[in-house]
Parts: structure tokens; C-alpha cells; sequence
């Protein structure tokens, strides 16, 4: 039963509302990183992790100081600050620990800070009164779903290099249009869950 | 009218700052992740809040200032000064 709660809500958040293409949230990042492949998966790994850790200290700290004070109201700024001093702390730690990592992934670390999607997670996941796992669940499979809209990007970037495009369309405005389309696709797994 | 002059009775007649808080603002709502509640005490809250954000803004504070001590990555000074005279052609 629990189980079952856990695979809904992975594939609910990764295909039925995917954030890239059902809630249009972190379309920055999706579109500045999803020019090649190497950088999208990259991205895609630095991200999930980042979302899973952050949501992990914000469903603590909102359960076990912000319900019982009932200052459920500062979340917004709390869930950023949380964040924001994570993605700080591990870009200090991961800079001494690992510099080939650090290297490889750092630059990601600087952006990531300001999603929508990292913000949106920790939000969703107190509004619909997600327990510890679950919020967890949800972050795992946000992580996936934008993982899997930019590497499906990131493929058709790569192809459409070589493609004859007019002038006009070139570089973002023809990705604009394929994520159109691809978010039209999309609409076809939100009869996946019966709830 | 009688509801407005008993306010202002009770405001200017008594003068106690809880009064007032209440008068100013009667009903605070707490939205989102709680249930809503009619009446909600300003005052603690208030208090709350403040050390709330204090608390984890010093926590916060702390944390990083230690981390970025204990895993400071030094760097040659001469790689700055080297940069700085080329040209910056990004």
C-alpha cells in the first residue's frame, strides 16, 4: 500500500505533471543548459540530488519548528534561504573534497540556487501534507522528469544543429516551438493514474 | 455605530497595547500547510517569527562562515595578477 502511494506520486511528478512540461517551471535552466548532451546530464544529476537533499531539511525544519510555532506563512522565504545556504555549503565542500567534480559540475551549483523547480518541490510537498518519504518521493521523481525532459532536449538540440532551419527560428525560438510540442506529447500520459 | 463607539471607548479608554494590536489588526490568517484558524494571537507570533528568523539566519550564518574556513581552497595570488594584465577577450 505504502508502496504503491510511492510509485504513484514518482510517476505522477515525473510524467503527469512534469514540471518542464505540464507546470512550465524552470524553463531558464532548461533552456540555457539543454544545448548538449554532456552538460544535460550533468545538470540533470547535480539537480536531482540538490532537490532531494534541500527538500529532506525543508519538510524537517517546516514540521518540526514552523507547524508547532505556527509560522507556516514564512515558508516561501525559508524553503530560498534553505536553499541557498545548501547549494552555498556544498559548493565550498565539493571545491576542496573533489576539484574534478567540482569542475564538472560547480558551474551548475550557481544556478541551481535560484529555481523555480527546487523552490517548487519543497512547497508543493508541505502543501499537500506529504510525509518525510514522500516529499522525498516527489523530489526523486521531479529530479527524473526534468532529467528527462533535458536529455529528450538536449537529443533534439543536437539534431537540430544540422537541420535546415530558417533564419528566424534559429537557436531559441525553434526550442521554444519543440517544447511546445513536446509538452502536447505529454498531455497524453495524464490518464495514467486513475485518482 | 454603538460597535465603533465601544472600540473607541475601549482604545482610548483603557489604552493597553494588546487592545490596540487587535483593534488594527483583528484576524491574521495562516495559509497554507495548517489549517486556516479565525483568530490568531499577533503578539507571539510576532515574537515568533523574529526569533525564528534570527535563530536560523545566526545558524545559517555560522555554518557557512565555519565550512568556508575548514574547506578553504587556497589559490595563487599571481594567477589573479596574470589575469588581470591579459586582455579579457572572452
Amino acid at each position: 500500500m505504502e508502496f504503491a502511494k510511492l510509485f504513484e506520486i514518482i510517476i505522477a511528478s515525473s510524467l503527469i505533471n512534469n514540471f518542464v512540461f505540464t507546470r512550465f517551471l524552470g524553463l531558464c535552466i532548461f533552456f540555457g543548459v539543454s544545448r548538449k548532451m554532456e552538460t544535460a546530464i550533468g545538470m540533470s544529476i547535480t539537480f536531482t540530488s540538490v532537490m532531494m537533499i534541500s527538500t529532506a531539511l525543508s519538510w524537517i525544519i517546516f514540521h518540526f519548528i514552523m507547524v508547532p510555532l505556527e509560522i507556516t506563512f514564512l515558508k516561501i522565504i525559508i524553503f530560498i534561504g534553505i536553499v541557498a545556504g545548501f547549494v552555498q555549503a556544498s559548493d565550498t565542500i565539493m571545491r576542496k573534497i573533489s576539484p574534478g567534480l567540482y569542475y564538472k559540475l560547480g558551474i551548475y551549483l550557481a544556478l541551481i540556487s535560484t529555481n523555480c523547480i527546487i523552490l517548487a518541490v519543497p512547497l508543493i510537498s508541505a502543501g499537500e501534507h506529504y510525509s518525510f518519504i514522500e516529499s522525498i518521493a516527489f523530489a526523486f521523481g521531479s529530479g527524473i522528469g526534468f532529467a528527462l525532459a533535458m536529455i529528450i532536449m538536449a537529443s533534439i538540440r543536437e539534431k537540430l544543429e544540422l537541420a535546415n532551419i530558417p533564419a528566424p527560428f534559429k537557436g531559441t525560438p525553434i526550442a521554444f516551438i519543440v517544447t511546445g510540442l513536446i509538452a502536447l506529447a505529454f498531455t497524453g500520459f495524464s490518464g495514467l493514474i486513475k485518482i | 455605530m454603538a460597535e465603533l463607539q465601544r472600540i473607541l471607548t475601549e482604545v482610548f479608554g483603557l489604552l493597553k497595547l494588546p487592545d490596540i494590536f487587535q483593534f488594527l489588526v483583528p484576524y491574521v490568517g495562516v495559509g497554507g500547510g495548517v489549517d486556516a484558524k479565525e483568530h490568531v494571537p499577533l503578539l507571539p507570533m510576532l515574537e515568533y517569527t523574529l526569533i525564528f528568523l534570527a535563530g536560523i539566519g545566526t545558524l545559517f550564518g555560522l555554518g557557512l562562515a565555519i565550512t568556508a574556513k575548514k574547506f578553504s581552497v587556497k589559490t595563487d595570488p599571481k594567477i589573479e595578477q596574470v589575469m588581470d594584465v591579459l586582455a579579457h577577450a572572452h
